[in-house]
């Protein structure tokens, strides 16, 4: 009778030794721990914003990210000693400069620029290097030359704005599929005043021009003539999407208004394609004189990862503020070791004026 | 096929003239008085120290050859057992003389099944999962969902075990001479359970886990309210996100993976209060099934788990109850027979009030839920039961803050119609007609304010709904062939209709459902078929081979689905065993999760051309041990790949159109693999159960970080359960539960870059943060992981029996005693002076509760 009861003890005691080993075990187990560690290390990178559109000359806005951290300051460091070069398919090949124009001071980014324009139907390479970051390349092709006709507008209210509508057509370019971009902005002029005498012309807007024509004006007729001289400085027109064919219902309501329309040709490709967008016409004329421009409403074909990134970055603003930043959408871009997008554009444009100088 | 069979040891008892009060020779209690010895030594030791008549033959008995005991031997078919190992002999039992014979010396004896039913002593209340076992050959069999069994035994008389969690167990004497049906009452073992020594280490025949759950209060209660599911939790495997709309999670699954039958009826969710309580009422809980590495054929559907869940039947003697009182709820449940012995009837219900915890927690919250529960059951005969069984439970949750405001609102009916068919001495049928409708309202305010003087113009509430009806007919056979094999197999049709999304925008919040547009019904159905063998190929050795065949249809788009299955258990020794499993399963529900509204704002939608049915593949591997010292354990390594799982497409609102929905949906790829431990240990008074998991869990999409496989958002490395109970007499029980594991992963933006409209130099005059706007990038998903998790919880239990049939129990306890979080989130906000702040915040619907809660069961 007592060797079982030893057994019986013996087993009991070996089985709550094993236990407690388990539980030590896993404990130590869950000591090793990470907490908000990322699985890299994470360095800065190059930033290239740009969009080469064909007649118009190369500009190449360039900048530089910034780490978050706790407590870091939103600020983006500007990149002035970046080697920025262009070639073409062809070869042709450009050194782009830093532009230190004033114009382009007020930015976050840096402007590289060459007066050399952009040709339709084209693949551009870029390639920028600089000697704190790594370098980055991309690379985009300018889409084919298209047009629009048929072009009617119409004031009218839609959902209680006042909107300028226009009935176009696009003549889509058959064969690759073709990606549109319907957008609309107000090019700010700055308002160059002047007087000419004794067959000089004089710059109104200086305080000597300005003295010689006080001094002058009661006693000679001396007209005041205004020019509007185009700036690099644009406002934002919303627009109304009208046409159920779009892309925009993925990023919002129809009924609100959007930054731009997005339209592919995977239903008319080939084809002529008639469409309907309003603007809003809240800032088509302003007392503002740093508001008041001519009125730039844009059909462009663009190149495939500059409407997706486009498209996403519309719907990152969209959700800004109203999301979690975990749910926020990263605009994937087509810039190697860097971030941002080189995109290629054709547009066909049509210019307003509303505003009177 | 004598030669082959290496399991020699044939015990058949061949009892004649012996009283069924008598005690069976085999089964009597021995203690040999030598270790090691030759088997004539042993056999001369049972004749002198047993007094029991042996007769033998050495002609066919090796009785030189020396046996070693294992020290396990506490009756005479034990010591017989290690005696005639190898040996192609078998002991008979004759004229109170135990005669070994050769394997083949004697005619075969027929073999009958004893049939019947194990029940509750009393009430009648069937008993799911309890076990019958002849004590001498250890052969036996397991109840099934309905408390039926069949065990097919050789002629003559037997000595089974019955036994059941919870329940004294029975010895119960039979004499077979036909087919014989009995049926066995268990009684309770009372209030307190003691430490119930299980039916010893029979071979498995799954591996599904009776959950117990009357063993961890502090576990189990919210605040007051007991949630028997809440046992499912300390599972390895299993992470319940407390208090949280993404509710349990197994194996790396999808939070709608997991498959959650009531009374055998699907329910879509089947919770209160956001995920934090079951809608399981304690007070008419039954028994709990828990399914997640070896599905049998009769499960399909869904991918990842079954808890298959049932209620009681009602009390067929007298009439019964029990009422729970607590911060959060008050219940009851009463249940008696309309005519004794043939009708009854269970009706239980719960409601909560606000509590004064809640208030002080969350000012903002308000609450409020209900479920009811009606069931009748009604004995046509001996052999037919039928079953109407009816739930209803309702949520309605609002919350108020300074900006917005949301609403929710959930539902759930259930209905089915049930008849238990016993077509024989080996067979039993049941077949159901079910019934579940679940409907969802989610309500967002949001406020207009007037962008020149800052104050609010005018309120909008954006609100959805989105129901689900499913209707299905099925039938579930049970055929024991012989004393080695069984058959399952039947056939299931159903009706599903779907209607995803309809939208609201209005100034107040609308509950009422007809002031939603309505949008077309996405309806299907789904047809299945499965059969599966249970076959002992010797007393080690099983496998349950099975295949789950289903068809699909929705409008133009079908889909077939064979779905092998597959369980083996091998028994190493008396307390060690190892097992198998491999599984594929398809369903054809995808839950979709809206990050654009708040709360609970998941639709279920159904499968189509693009949208393809879930699919998981898995295999794993387990060991047990288990012994006579109460000590289990089980490790399992498993491995489990799953096939167009879904994610909102970045950037999509599936809301914003119902007729391109299934574009804003992608899906990828998953796998989940790992170890658990499952670890008990049961003392006089105390118990321990310990699990830990240690998994990994990765999903894949094409379109989603670039195509690279990023980790699933609960992938918790480490998890680790321990419940301790300790009862140190028959009124008190105190129990502490508690859990740590590794955090989340979650997505965080790590750089910003310069805003595309700036760096082109264009002003949005109606951007209010125009100065501030800049791109978030982040290179990979759910790079970053929160701070571990812990929790504990405590309580104790009073037990007071007051007249003959009145039973007290008080509780008290701590609910989440260090005030955890349930969910880390992280955020990243920017300031107005520029500057980044990474905020977390910790997330709980409880902070430290105490609470009392009283039972009555009377």
């Amino acid at each position: 009778m007592y060797v079982p009861f030893l057994k019986y003890r013996y087993k009991q005691s070996t089985g709550l030794s094993w236990w407690l080993f388990m539980i030590a075990g896993m404990l130590q187990c869950t000591a090793c721990k990470k907490t908000y560690t990322p699985s890299t290390h994470l360095t800065n990178k190059l930033v290239i914003l740009a969009e080469l559109t064909a007649g118009d000359t190369i500009k190449i806005p360039v900048g530089k990210s910034t780490l978050i951290e706790n407590g870091s300051t939103i600020n983006f460091e500007k990149i002035t000693n970046a080697s920025v070069h262009l070639q073409d398919a062809l070869g042709h090949f450009w050194l782009l400069p830093f532009n230190a124009s004033p114009e382009y001071s007020n930015g976050p980014t840096s402007i590289y620029s060459y007066p050399q324009k952009i040709i339709a139907d084209q693949t551009y390479t870029i390639d920028i290097s600089q000697p704190d970051l790594e370098a980055v390349k991309a690379t985009t092709h300018i889409p084919a030359a298209f047009t629009i006709t048929e072009v009617d507008t119409l004031r009218e209210m839609y959902t209680d704005q006042p909107v300028l509508t226009f009935n176009f057509t696009i003549n889509d370019v058959p064969g690759e599929e073709d990606f549109y971009i319907i957008e609309a902005l107000k090019q700010v002029v700055k308002i160059y005043r002047h007087f000419t005498w004794q067959n000089i012309t004089y710059n109104y807007d200086t305080p000597d021009g300005k003295a010689l024509y006080d001094r002058l004006k009661d006693q000679y007729p001396l007209p005041l003539l205004k020019d509007t001289i185009p700036t690099n400085t644009f406002i934002r027109l919303n627009m109304f999407n009208r046409d159920m064919l779009t892309d925009n219902s993925a990023i919002n309501y129809n009924g609100d208004s959007f930054h731009r329309i997005f339209l592919s040709d995977a239903s008319f490709d080939g084809e002529a394609y008639r469409t309907t967008v309003s603007v809003n016409t809240q800032y088509f004329t302003s007392d503002n004189t740093m508001m008041q421009g001519s009125v730039l409403f844009m059909v462009k074909s663009v190149s495939r990862g500059y409407y997706d990134y486009l498209f996403q970055y519309e719907k990152n603003k969209i959700d800004f503020g109203t999301l979690p930043s975990s749910h926020s959408v990263t605009p994937s871009g087509n810039i190697t070791n860097g971030l941002g997008i080189l995109g290629g554009v054709y547009k066909n444009q049509l210019t307003y004026y509303f505003d009177t100088f | 096929m004598r030669r082959v069979t290496m399991i020699a040891v044939l015990i058949m008892l061949v009892a004649t003239q012996v009283k069924a009060q008598d005690t069976s020779i085999l089964s009597r209690p021995f203690h040999p008085s030598l270790k090691k010895g030759s088997i004539r030594e042993f056999l001369e030791d049972l004749a002198k120290q047993g007094g029991i008549d042996v007769e033998y033959s050495s002609t066919f008995l090796e009785i030189k050859k020396v046996i070693t005991l294992n020290g396990k031997e506490a009756t005479v078919a034990d010591l017989l057992r290690q005696l005639l190992v190898n040996q192609e002999v078998k002991a008979v039992e004759i004229n109170n003389k135990l005669i070994i014979v050769r394997a083949n010396g004697t005619s075969p004896q027929p073999v009958y099944a004893l049939y019947g039913f194990i029940k509750e002593d009393g009430s009648k209340e069937p008993l799911i999962n309890a076990t019958i076992r002849e004590s001498a050959t250890g052969k036996g069999t397991i109840t099934n969902t309905y408390g039926y069994f069949s065990l097919p035994l050789t002629a003559g008389n037997h000595t089974l075990l019955v036994s059941y969690i919870g329940y004294t167990t029975k010895t119960v004497d039979v004499k077979l001479s036909g087919n014989t049906r009995t049926d066995i009452p268990l009684s309770l073992n009372g209030i307190v359970q003691e430490i119930i020594v299980t039916a010893g280490n029979s071979l498995k025949k799954g591996t599904g886990a009776n959950i117990r759950t009357d063993e961890y209060e502090a576990n189990n209660n919210l605040i007051g309210e007991n949630d028997p599911v809440r046992s499912r939790d300390l599972q390895p495997g299993v992470i319940n996100i407390q208090e949280s709309t993404d509710g349990v999670l197994v194996r790396g699954g999808n939070p709608d993976q997991n498959l959650f039958l009531l009374d055998g009826n699907e329910v879509f969710n089947p919770t209160h209060l956001l995920g934090a309580l079951s809608i399981v009422n304690k007070t008419s809980f039954k028994s709990m099934m828990f399914y997640k590495s070896d599905f049998p054929s009769r499960f399909g559907g869904l991918i990842s788990s079954v808890t298959d869940v049932y209620t009681k039947d009602g009390n067929m003697s007298q009439w019964k109850g029990e009422a729970n009182l607590g911060f959060l709820a008050g219940s009851a449940t009463i249940e008696g027979p309309l005519i004794k012995n043939k009708t009854a009837v269970m009706v239980s219900f719960r409601h909560n009030w606000m509590s004064p915890r809640l208030k002080l927690d969350q000012e903002s919250f308000s609450t409020r839920f209900y479920d009811f529960h009606f069931k009748i059951t009604h004995l046509l005969n001996n052999n037919n039961k039928l079953m109407l069984n009816i739930y209803n439970g309702n949520d309605r949750i609002s919350v108020k803050e300074d900006y917005n405001n949301n609403l929710q609102k959930w539902g759930n009916k259930l209905a089915s119609l049930g008849w238990n068919h016993v077509l024989g001495p080996r067979s039993f049928v049941n077949t159901s007609f079910n019934l579940s409708h679940y409907n969802n309202l989610a309500g967002f305010q949001y406020t207009i304010y007037d962008d020149s003087t800052s104050f609010p113009v005018a309120n909008r509430v954006y609100s959805t709904y989105s129901s689900i009806a499913h209707y299905n007919l099925k039938t579930q056979f049970e055929v024991y062939a012989n004393n080695n094999i069984k058959f399952n197999f039947g056939a299931k049709a159903a009706y599903t209709k779907i209607k995803p999304f309809s939208i609201d925008i209005s100034k107040e919040f609308q509950e009422d459902i007809g002031d939603f547009k309505a949008i077309t019904p996405l309806p299907f159905m789904d047809y299945t078929l499965y059969y599966e063998n249970e076959i002992n190929i010797n007393h080690r050795l099983l496998i349950r081979p099975g295949i789950h065949f289903t068809t699909y249809k929705f409008r133009d788009y079908h889909f077939s689905s064979f779905q092998p299955r597959f369980f083996a258990a091998y028994k190493i020794n008396a307390t060690q065993q190892f097992y198998v499993a491999y599984n594929k399963l398809t369903q054809y529900l995808h839950l979709l999760n809206n990050p654009f509204l708040g709360m609970n704002n998941m639709v279920w939608v159904p499968s189509t051309r693009l949208l393809k049915p879930e699919e998981s593949t898995s295999a794993s591997v387990g060991y047990t041990y288990k012994d006579k010292t109460n000590t289990t354990v089980s490790a399992e390594v498993y491995w489990k790949k799953m096939y167009n799982i879904t994610n909102y497409v970045d950037g999509g609102n599936i809301f914003s159109n119902d007729s391109t929905w299934e574009e804003n949906i992608l899906t990828g790829k998953g796998w989940s693999y790992g170890l658990e431990l499952l670890t008990e240990k049961k003392l006089r008074k105390w118990l321990f159960t310990l699990s830990y998991t240690l998994s990994w869990n990765w999903r894949q999409f094409d379109d989603l970080n670039n195509g690279r496989k990023f980790p699933y958002k609960y992938d918790r490395r480490h998890v680790v359960n321990l419940a301790v109970a300790y009862k140190p007499n028959k009124n008190w029980d105190i129990s502490a539960a508690g859990s740590i594991s590794s955090g989340d992963v979650f997505t965080m933006p790590e750089k910003i870059y310069p805003d595309f409209d700036n760096s082109q130099h264009i002003i949005d005059p109606e951007d209010p943060v125009q100065t501030y706007r800049f791109i978030y990038y982040n290179s990979a998903l759910n790079q970053f992981r929160t701070l571990p998790y812990y929790r504990m919880d405590i309580a104790a239990n009073y037990y007071l029996t007051t007249k003959k049939r009145w039973q007290h129990k008080f509780t008290a306890g701590i609910y989440n005693l260090l005030g955890s979080a349930s969910k880390y989130n992280y955020d990243l906000q920017a300031s107005i002076d520029g500057k980044f702040n990474v905020v977390l915040s910790k997330n709980k619907l409880f902070g430290v509760s105490p609470f009392l809660s009283y039972t009555i069961n009377f």
